[in-house]
């Protein structure tokens, strides 16, 4: 096999590092979102959102920083709008994701063109610089895969303890799995549950539109028409399969990362194996790893908020 | 006996029909207001979109043309929505469809006369979609995986399929663009208005369709049990109504008419296979089927109606500069209408009203 040395896997996993930071920020955000009881599965057309206001306004500012920014701004925006249908119109929520999903991949397509018109080249912007991390970038393996990445990726990262110490150990975290499990009993204990379901989708909506920025600023540089190829229903999926659990959403992020990871790197190589088999490894993964978590659970919804996707009425 | 049937036509016709028009209208608003913030007069706009669909005998040919893979695909979404089942999966359904249809088109069919040709093409093409939309159906049926969510994924697998078809072994030797070479002309679809109009036969075969569900929805039992699962599967199983099998058929027919679809591309419009043989129309699909609310007889004319969105986008784009993608953003908004109208609806009915 002597073509796969150790240079080529770490090249690879330090890819799927790269390639799993949207995806983490869009499956955390998710977390908080369901565990308040709200599907969100429009957050692929609030990614596109993120990724063309980020780029836009990195492009025009010349400043990163502000991209990232108005990509959480807008995700903020769309995830009022979805939280907005879904807790006080009380529509369905799967229907209304869906709606959001379509209405983002018109309208950044539509942006793009309205903002770019006339360039014939497509314009680009120089993405975050790699930051070796003092001392750990050194550690054979470890260094170069986990510790020679911009900026973003670190936060991406570090935004997980953050999210499962916010869930977890925080009244307003506790607050939130209060509405999603039982929203009459918290009703009861005087919590009110539309303004903290509104609050989690919203929450939501700004980690989507971050991780739909980061594509443009933190990796590709440019924007392409529905760039986001389905990344924010492989969140989706590693929220299910990681069981509403930040911890473990990462290794499903990183799962996925390698894959696709793996997919462009093996295309480069030319490895006799039509380039479209390795395109479509994430999505099949996505689909098995589906397949396996509600085969170990007898079909049962394991780890699901008690009342997701179930809107509340006050009596 | 008089008074009731007024009631039942008003509360099943003319009601959704104004709800229907509400949402479109709104939806044209929003965009009229996206048009004037890109700083186009929103009349001249779609005034140039209407000439665009209607203009000229091969403009209405054209939208014709579109309308049918959006007919099809929104009633393969109405079939499995009966049973509460979102079929997201029809676009990829739709790819298998062209896919199956470039193979079969190649075949020599010898002697064989053009009626049973295409008649067997389209079984062929049938059953590879429902086979394709069997791994959601059975997956949702026997171990509650959500169809949403394997539908959408098997949609990316058939579309890098599709291309790895056309740019390996169904590729026409030296194709700039690549492509397979046309199929077997008794395989084409008959161009109803000549040749030099794009407009076939399965736009007929669409609207056929159409009534045959609506048959199926309101007299068979097919249609009842379905409608049954859809109630719920507590329900259902009381009923005595094996739920899985119902979910099952309800995708796999499903995933067949939505496979149809692509028949009607590779067959009637293009005549080969090409990797982006669809542009979404499973998508538009999707949003027909909620904007005429389930109603198979409905879907044909708010699939006609984006057809002619679809139809005169190009010349509005390139005549008054407002891109085509202003399309996409109404069939979003039209979703969000049909929704917050639901639930609009929802709360008059509440304080009986309606």
């Amino acid at each position: 096999m002597g073509v796969i040395d150790a240079a080529v896997v770490i090249t690879i996993l330090a890819a799927a590092v790269r390639i799993a930071t949207p995806l983490i920020f869009v499956s955390l955000g998710e977390i908080i979102t369901e565990k308040s009881g709200v599907l969100n599965l429009g957050v692929e057309g609030i990614m596109l959102m993120g990724a063309i206001s980020g780029f836009y306004t990195a492009y025009t500012f010349d400043d990163l920083w502000l991209g990232m920014l108005a990509g959480v701004l807008v995700g903020i925006i769309f995830g009022a709008f979805h939280a907005y249908f879904c807790i006080f119109l009380r529509t369905d929520q799967t229907i209304t994701g869906i709606s959001l999903w379509i209405l983002g991949l018109g309208l950044s397509s539509f942006i793009y063109r309205i903002a770019f018109s006339g360039y014939f080249v497509r314009p680009r912007i120089s993405t975050f610089p790699r930051i070796s991390f003092p001392i750990l970038h050194e550690i054979p393996w470890i260094g170069p895969i986990f510790f020679n990445h911009n900026i973003l990726v670190y936060l991406g990262f570090f935004a997980v303890p953050i999210v499962w110490w916010l869930i977890n150990k925080t009244e307003f975290g506790l607050k939130i799995q209060a509405v999603g499990e039982h929203p009459k009993a918290a009703d009861t204990f005087g919590i009110n549950v539309q303004k903290i379901r509104f609050f989690s989708v919203v929450i939501g909506g700004a980690f989507a539109g971050a991780g739909g920025a980061f594509i443009p600023i933190g990796s590709l540089g440019s924007f392409v028409d529905n760039m986001t190829q389905g990344r924010g229903f492989i969140a989706i999926a590693i929220v299910i399969f990681s069981r509403w659990n930040p911890l473990f959403a990462v290794l499903g992020a990183l799962l996925f990362g390698t894959m696709s990871a793996m997919g462009t790197r093996f295309q480069v190589m030319g490895i006799d194996i039509a380039h479209q088999a390795l395109l479509a490894l994430p999505y099949i993964a996505t689909i098995a790893a589906l397949v396996m978590f509600n085969l170990s659970k007898k079909g049962k919804r394991g780890g699901a908020p008690g009342s997701l996707a179930v809107p509340y009425e006050k009596e | 006996m008089s008074n009731s049937l007024q009631e039942k036509v008003l509360k099943q016709f003319f009601i959704p029909l104004a709800w229907l028009g509400i949402s479109i209208l709104g939806a044209f608003l929003a965009g009229a207001v996206l048009i004037l913030l890109v700083g186009v007069n929103p009349i001249e706009a779609y005034a140039s979109l209407i000439k665009g669909a209607f203009g000229s005998k091969y403009a209405i040919s054209e939208t014709l043309v579109k309308a049918t893979p959006i007919l099809l695909t929104g009633l393969a979404v109405a079939f499995a929505y009966r049973a509460k089942l979102v079929n997201l999966g029809v676009e990829g359904q739709l790819y298998i469809g062209a896919a199956a249809a470039a193979w079969l088109g190649l075949f020599s069919f010898g002697q064989l006369p053009g009626f049973i040709v295409v008649l067997l093409v389209s079984l062929g093409v049938f059953l590879a979609g429902g086979l394709y939309a069997l791994i959601p159906g059975f997956l949702k049926a026997k171990l509650n995986v959500s169809e949403i969510m394997t539908g959408l994924m098997l949609n990316f697998v058939a579309m890098l399929y599709v291309s790895y078809l056309v740019e390996g072994p169904l590729r026409l030797p030296r194709s700039v663009i690549p492509r397979s070479p046309n199929i077997e002309e008794v395989a084409q679809l008959a161009r109803i208005l000549g040749g030099n109009f794009r407009f076939h036969s399965y736009f007929l075969v669409g609207v056929g369709l159409a009534i045959l569900i609506f048959i199926i929805f309101y007299r068979t039992t097919l249609g009842f049990q379905l409608k049954i699962v859809g109630e719920g599967e507590r329900l259902a199983r009381f009923a005595g109504i094996n739920v899985p099998v119902i979910q099952i058929v309800a995708m796999v027919v499903s995933g067949g008419i939505a496979a149809l679809a692509g028949y009607g591309e590779v067959g009637g419009v293009h005549r080969y296979l090409l990797a982006e043989i669809s542009p979404g129309f499973g998508y538009y699909g999707l949003v027909v089927a909620f904007l005429a609310r389930m109603n198979p007889l409905g879907i044909i004319v708010s699939s006609l109606f984006f057809s002619v969105l679809l139809g005169g986008a190009e010349t509005m784009q390139r005549t008054v500069g407002v891109p085509v993608f202003l399309i996409n953003i109404i069939q979003g908004l039209v979703l969000f209408f049909v929704v917050g109208l639901e639930s609009y609806r929802r709360k008059l009915e509440k304080r009986k009203l309606l």
